[in-house]
């Protein structure tokens, strides 16, 4: 993606495995907690002008026991912190992006079990979060429909399906109507 | 009061997206905005949507991601761009959204179907009567595939003034609307001409310019900053095509094809170009002192006369008007009957 926007831009990669959008896994530590993260975060590299938001799939772990609308109630709060701690440059809030991932394929090996029911929902994210999108007049794309999840474990992405969402990413984001300068948290 | 911010959110524009168009929604200012500008430009890149309606990148990605839902806009080809990645213009969806016209000339009436670009699918003549008026908008609806026909956005009725006698229009919007189930729209058809030319033909770079349509008698219809200027009480002028008829003496009402005949031969040459020079005097006249009042550089001619004749009209036309342009509309013959069909297009999109 970065390399698709050009020099003009500064990407920043604030990916983490595991990561949800507000809760504080009981399993994997309370350090997975999205929205604890995301404040501390955004501020360390402010001024922003654009934060895009991929998240979703690990607030389907059977632990969670969350439906689709609710992980997408948790990306609408995410939403309303950004705009809370404003993080942009003075004056303007940055931009934000919201990116459903691609849906889980049904096998998932030996995650079947933390992942039990997930797989339905994960094809019901998309729509939530659009609707969600749509309702806080932020931007959307649905991921699923540039690129899947690889067959080798169900839900990761693998490296061509990475290329195909940076590329569609950059030309979404390049569409945007852009005062001159740029910077950018992908979390 | 609970934290509003965390109620559901209200899903107001993907719910009723299911198919068609979105009939019961009231659609928002921006919406119809970015719809005019498409209209206008043909083509535009989501960054100039932005610049030219100075909404912010998010509104202006919101209101295209519905937009393109309901199908009224498509993709144009990906451009390369001299650094970053490709841009992808918008279009307008021409299968977007389709809507019939009828014109109520008292010379006869016709009745087109229009897509969302403007251009007539198709154009009939109907019997005058209102009978066969509403069969032939029927037929015409019926030949559309089940898909299109979710994307009738109504029926536009160009009535001129007084209504013709072949017609009993109060029973024939019923009847429309029963045996349609569309909406119908009305409007005078001089109106409905220049809000055609307005958003489809030669007028639509111009915000303000003068229409002149040649119908049995002369008319003529000012749109003063895109407001189409509708005076309670028509006016006319003379030397329209009644005067032709008569100077050629012809025994019923003239139709592009005969006239195209008629004025090749030897005969009626001197005829039609006395007639012509008589009609561009009326027409400079109106012209000029309609510049007196208001400031203005565009004429529009709207005529159910062959081609060559109108550009011979506009040519006459121009050389009597200096500083003015002059154009014969971008909705050809047909210019009332598509004024029509876009009442409904205006009333629901723009």
């Amino acid at each position: 993606m970065a390399a698709e926007l050009g020099p003009g831009w500064d990407v920043i990669g604030e990916g983490l495995s595991g990561r949800t959008t507000v809760h504080d896994d009981p399993i994997e530590g309370a350090h997975k907690n999205g929205r604890t993260y995301l404040t501390p975060c955004i501020q360390s590299h402010a001024p922003l002008d654009l934060v895009i938001l991929m998240l979703g799939t690990n607030d389907l772990k059977r632990r969670f026991n969350q439906p689709a609308s609710e992980v997408a109630m948790g990306i609408g709060t995410l939403i309303h912190d950004i705009r809370d701690f404003n993080p942009g440059w003075p004056g303007r809030t940055p931009e934000i992006f919201v990116v459903a991932p691609p849906p889980m394929k049904d096998e998932l090996h030996e995650w079947n079990s933390v992942f039990a029911g997930a797989p339905s929902k994960s094809r019901e994210l998309a729509l939530e979060f659009e609707i969600m999108a749509d309702s806080l007049e932020v931007h959307f794309m649905d991921a699923g429909k540039i690129a899947q999840s690889d067959p080798r474990d169900g839900f990761h992405l693998g490296i061509e399906a990475h290329r195909a969402i940076g590329l569609a990413l950059a030309e979404v984001i390049s569409a945007i109507g852009w005062p001159p300068l740029k910077g950018v948290v992908h979390a | 009061m609970p934290d509003m911010r965390f109620a559901p959110p209200a899903p107001v524009r993907i719910a009723d997206r299911a198919s068609g168009l979105n009939a019961g929604r009231v659609r928002s200012h921006n919406e119809r905005l970015i719809l005019s500008m498409l209209l206008r430009s043909g083509e535009l890149t989501r960054a100039q949507i932005g610049e030219r309606s100075e909404l912010s990148g998010q509104t202006v990605s919101v209101l295209i991601r519905s937009l393109q839902q309901e199908g009224l806009l498509s993709e144009g080809e990906r451009m390369k761009s001299r650094m970053g990645p490709p841009t992808v213009p918008l279009t307008l969806n021409p299968e977007g959204a389709f809507a019939v016209g009828v014109d109520l000339d008292p010379r006869g009436a016709s009745v087109a179907l229009v897509d969302f670009l403007g251009r007539a699918r198709a154009l009939v003549a109907s019997e005058p009567d209102t009978a066969s008026i509403v069969a032939a908008v029927a037929e015409r609806i019926d030949a559309l595939s089940a898909a299109r026909r979710k994307r009738l956005a109504g029926v536009g009725l160009a009535v001129p003034e007084p209504p013709p006698a072949y017609v009993d229009l109060a029973k024939l919007t019923q009847m429309l609307e029963r045996e349609t189930g569309l909406d119908v729209f009305v409007q005078d058809d001089i109106t409905a001409a220049a809000g055609g030319e307005s958003l489809y033909g030669e007028a639509k770079a111009h915000d303000t310019y003068l229409l002149f349509h040649i119908g049995d008698r002369v008319y003529s219809m000012l749109t003063l900053d895109r407001q189409t200027l509708r005076s309670p009480r028509r006016r006319s002028y003379p030397h329209g095509l009644l005067d032709l008829e008569e100077r050629l003496q012809l025994n019923g009402p003239l139709t592009v094809e005969s006239l195209s005949e008629r004025a090749a031969g030897d005969a009626a040459k001197d005829v039609v170009a006395d007639w012509i020079e008589d009609c561009v005097r009326v027409l400079t006249e109106r012209a000029k002192s309609a510049a007196e009042l208001i400031d203005f550089t565009h004429i529009v001619v709207s005529a159910t006369l062959p081609e060559p004749l109108l550009e011979r009209i506009c040519t006459r036309l121009e050389q009597d008007l200096p500083g003015f342009t002059v154009a014969a509309s971008g909705n050809g013959p047909a210019s009332k009957a598509i004024g029509a069909a876009t009442l409904p297009f205006i009333t629901r999109f723009v």
